[in-house]
């Protein structure tokens, strides 16, 4: 819980090159782990267009690059804008993939844990919620289909499905009214509202979970010391800063190896050394192989702003 | 059990004198009612009379009666958190407490109560959530309820599902789940109140049986209303029988209780057993010593030894070819075209069967040819090659297992699920409508009236169709009630009487008498066979219950497996069928061939009554 919301606010504040492929990288090599390549691939067919239009959008119409590249009408193109649209792009590429493997890992179930103690009430709603949620939903449907097979051949008008449709949200209304009355009965009868409610935890907190939680906050405080230092030290505007290498990317590197450092212990746990390999063997490809990418991206990163710099210098020089 | 029940109430954490206080209670009754008295608030007639009777500690009590009986009135004044309001007068005891001076925790955990609505008892969205719910109201500490609910989950056979979400349950399943979660507090009495009217009866027998396992096994006495006595009854063994007023009738044995109906209350016999009815109605009186039979197998040596006695020696007396004999199928059949299916002894007795030749002559009014449908692209197919042709004016019924297909079925016939491939030819000038599971959905309006209106505009029809309509299916007095407010039986009626307002010329009904009882089946079941073969409706109806399409259908389909695995007229149907058939069919197999109701069965025992009309019968063929 603290790794996913400190991930996520990490990779929303910083949009400094360096440190956007790194989440980038950590975040497609944990929801790989989770859902496979197929999922990811989905994802991306999404996000590419995305990103290339956030691209489009912020190199069009931000004029406080120095650096021109081309015209389209009215619209200067600079790189800064450009490389910013980029960066943005894989920022919120990031914080999305790290959300969607934030619902996949978090049930319902451990929220309920984490907060039971604290507002069982909240917990016990959450719940509740989520169980009536798709109840609606399916009824919604089934409200329509029985509409639609009865009067869908009489009244084809489109007045018509538009009446049957702002039906609807009386009969749910009223058929959930009708449910709480069960729902109530059934709570008080098993003895909702006595005191002292307690909150049946399918997760123990042991050591283990101890240790794994300091070394989390330990790194999220030097990730957000080292984070800030490099935001306050980086800009786009007017031209691209140089990129050095930097300690903090290390850390941030490890923090986003967290959750698959306690996975392979929980792999290797299981079984044999042999076995887990055996077991751990593709994943663990998949793995390195996704963030090794992820540092080499960020390698090439570095040189490849050092490359442009070099002859932008001279032409801003020139300029 | 009571060193259990010890060990457990340590783990409770509750005080050491709880514990001596139930070793106490060893010899009083689970249940003692003292001369119980109730009127609803703001009615002077009594709901619940005088009643005094108690149950023994860990027995299996069956609570019957007609409809209105106040029944479920009567199992909720057990609960203090569930008592319909009103005034009450005399006493309970429950291990010899008044329910009302337990702590909500204690009522809560010693008076166990599971409902008929399966859905809207399940307040959690995890099965796990939903075991602990009751133990984490309570106040049990996390350690000992980690371990409850391991050990109800074990027990109930739901180790398998126990991470999964509820809404992913099937219907059976999620009534066991909310048994296991009242289980799982250790009740010393649990309370049910009609619990398998909403399962299919494969699902209900399950529940049966693990609830038989829980009175066995656990030791915790059972109170149940229910109206499918054809299982509840050989399970019980106590028998507690309201009458209309709420007057106890009857408090005995199941095989006293079966001796009471047969002598006192004939029209409480349609509830029984099929082989209770079947012997009842045998032509030799019973004596009130002799035992009924219950189940199919006593059923079944019943008739096998009445075969011997009276059958073969009769037999034996000069015409053996031409008495409808026992065992021969030739004369069975004569009796079932005679018997035919419309049990109103109306002059459209004849109807039927020439309905039914007519329709095999014309041409079909809606005919599938190879439908395929599926919901999705990534999902199974759910209809696999469906071949029907619907003939007009006939009831056909569509039977089969959870998840066969039945919805979808009618769903494709009615043009909302469009099929994947095939096709599907409605006749011209043809109107198809659906009557959805859920009734409850075609009811938007404050009361019954306005709802009733709702499509006066389009379909043409005004206030007097809707009052004749009502007229018909007696449902005038309600007019003004609002529909949430009517039981499930009349829910059904108005929902069937709202699209008959349509004047559809094909009803496609889902599940049109699921939970109801069985006066009103009957009632819906004859309304049906009027409409088919006296208005020249064509109906498809998908049931699980057997013995509605025994007593209605001309036709059955049998979905499995998303194909339709035969259609039949249903007497061959029943009769070819092996396990898949009404009771009295399994009773009469191989001994008395071509009986698929309790009606086919007394013409037989009639037939004997009467040689001579018989011979004559004989002489047709």
């Amino acid at each position: 819980m603290l790794f996913f919301a400190a991930v996520i606010c990490f990779a929303f504040c910083s949009t400094q090159p360096v440190y956007v492929c790194l989440a980038l990288a950590g975040a497609a090599a944990y929801y790989i782990f989770l859902k496979g390549f197929k999922q990811f691939g989905k994802l991306l067919l999404f996000f590419i267009p995305f990103s290339l239009l956030i691209v489009f959008i912020n190199s069009a119409f931000n004029y406080a690059g120095a650096t021109r590249l081309w015209r389209l009408g009215p619209l200067f193109f600079n790189l800064e804008g450009c490389l910013f649209g980029l960066a943005m792009g894989g920022m919120f590429m990031a914080v999305v993939t790290w959300f969607a493997s934030y619902t996949e890992v978090m049930t319902e179930d451990k929220f309920t844990y984490l907060f039971g103690k604290v507002a069982p009430t909240i917990s016990l709603v959450i719940s509740m919620i989520s169980r009536w949620v798709p109840r609606m939903a399916s009824r919604g449907r089934n409200f329509f289909d029985a509409q639609e097979s009865l009067v869908g051949a009489y009244d084809t008008t489109r007045a018509g499905a538009v009446k049957r449709g702002s039906r609807l949200a009386t009969v749910l209304a009223g058929l959930g009214m009708e449910d709480s009355i069960c729902i109530s009965d059934s709570m008080r009868a098993r003895g909702y509202g006595s005191r002292g409610r307690t909150s049946y935890a399918s997760y123990s907190w042991h050591t283990r979970e101890t240790v794994v939680l300091c070394v989390l906050v330990v790194l999220v405080l030097v990730n957000a010391v080292g984070m800030a230092l490099q935001n306050a030290a980086f800009s786009y505007y007017p031209r691209v800063s140089p990129i050095e290498f930097w300690w903090g990317y290390v850390t941030y590197a490890l923090l986003l190896l967290v959750p698959f450092l306690l996975e392979f212990e929980a792999l290797f746990h299981l079984g044999g050394a042999r076995e887990a390999a055996a077991a751990l063997s593709p994943s663990v490809t998949r793995v390195i192989e996704a963030e090794g990418a992820g540092l080499a991206r960020a390698a090439h990163t570095v040189q490849t702003f050092k490359r442009i710099e070099a002859p932008l210098a001279e032409r801003g020089v020139q300029q | 059990m009571m060193a259990t029940r010890a060990g457990k109430v340590r783990l409770m954490g509750d005080a050491a004198a709880l514990t001596s206080a139930e070793a106490r209670s060893a010899s009083i009754p689970a249940l003692e009612l003292r001369d119980l008295s109730f009127s609803y608030a703001g009615s002077t007639q009594p709901a619940l009379q005088h009643l005094s009777f108690s149950l023994p500690q860990a027995s299996f009590a069956l609570l019957c009666g007609e409809t209105g009986s106040g029944k479920s009135t009567l199992l909720r004044a057990f609960k203090p958190e569930l008592e319909v309001a009103g005034e009450q007068t005399g006493s309970i005891l429950l291990m010899g407490e008044d329910p009302r001076s337990l702590k909500p925790a204690d009522s809560a955990r010693r008076i166990g109560f599971v409902m008929q609505d399966v859905e809207n008892q399940l307040v959690t969205d995890t099965v796990w959530h939903e075991l602990a719910f009751g133990l984490e109201n309570i106040g049990t500490e996390p350690e000992a309820m980690r371990r409850r609910v391991a050990e109800t989950a074990h027990f109930f056979g739901i180790g398998a599902w126990f991470e999964r979400k509820v809404a992913d349950l099937s219907g059976g399943q999620k009534q066991l789940l909310n048994l296991a979660s009242i289980v799982v507090m250790q009740p010393s009495i649990l309370l049910l109140d009609e619990p398998t009217s909403q399962l299919d009866p494969i699902a209900a027998k399950d529940f049966l049986d693990v609830l038989g396992r829980v009175n066995k096994e656990l030791g915790i006495t059972v109170l149940m209303v229910e109206h499918r006595l054809e299982d509840v009854l050989p399970m019980a063994d106590v028998v507690v029988y309201l009458e209309t007023g709420g007057r106890l009738a009857f408090n005995g044995s199941p095989q006293d209780f079966m001796h009471f109906v047969q002598d006192e209350s004939p029209e409480y016999r349609a509830a029984l057993p099929a082989a209770t009815r079947m012997a009842i109605a045998a032509p030799h009186a019973h004596t009130a010593g002799e035992a009924l039979p219950m189940t199919v197998r006593d059923g079944r040596v019943f008739l096998q030894q009445f075969a011997g006695e009276s059958a073969w020696s009769r037999r034996d007396e000069a015409q053996p070819s031409a008495t409808p004999s026992l065992a021969t199928q030739g004369t069975a059949a004569s009796q079932a075209s005679r018997t035919t299916q419309a049990p109103p002894a109306t002059p459209s007795q004849a109807t039927p069967s020439s309905a039914a030749k007519g329709a095999s002559q014309t041409a079909p009014i809606i005919y599938m040819r190879d439908v395929w449908f599926r919901y999705g692209a990534d999902d199974p197919f759910v209809l696999r090659g469906i071949d029907l042709a619907l003939a007009p004016q006939e009831i056909v019924a569509v039977v089969g297992g959870n998840g066969a297909g039945k919805s979808t079925l009618l769903g494709s016939l009615a043009g909302i699920r469009k099929p994947y491939r095939g096709s599907i030819d409605v006749a011209p000038k043809t109107h198809v409508a659906l009557l959805a599971q859920d009734p409850k959905l075609l009811f938007v309006h404050d009361s019954l009236w306005a709802s009733m209106l709702e499509w006066a505009d389009f379909a043409h029809y005004g206030e007097a169709e809707v009052r004749d309509m009502l007229e018909r299916f007696g449902l005038s007095e309600l007019a003004q009630r609002h529909p949430f407010d009517l039981s499930g039986g009349e829910m059904q009626k108005a929902a069937l009487a709202k699209i008959l307002l349509l004047d559809p010329d094909v009803l496609l009904l889902d599940e049109p008498v699921k939970s109801i009882d069985a006066a009103t089946k009957t009632e819906i079941g004859r309304m049906l066979v009027q409409l088919a073969h006296e208005q020249g409706k064509t109906i498809v109806l998908s049931t699980h219950d057997l013995e509605f399409v025994a007593d209605f259908a001309d036709s059955c389909a049998m979905l499995f497996a998303g194909q339709a695995t035969c259609v039949q007229e249903t007497r061959r149907f029943f009769q070819d069928n092996l396990f898949y058939s009404t009771a009295t069919a399994r009773i009469t197999q191989g001994i008395l061939d071509g009986c698929i109701t309790t009606d086919d069965v007394v013409q037989c025992w009639q037939d004997y009554a009467a040689p001579n009309a018989s011979t004559q019968e004989g002489a047709h063929d």
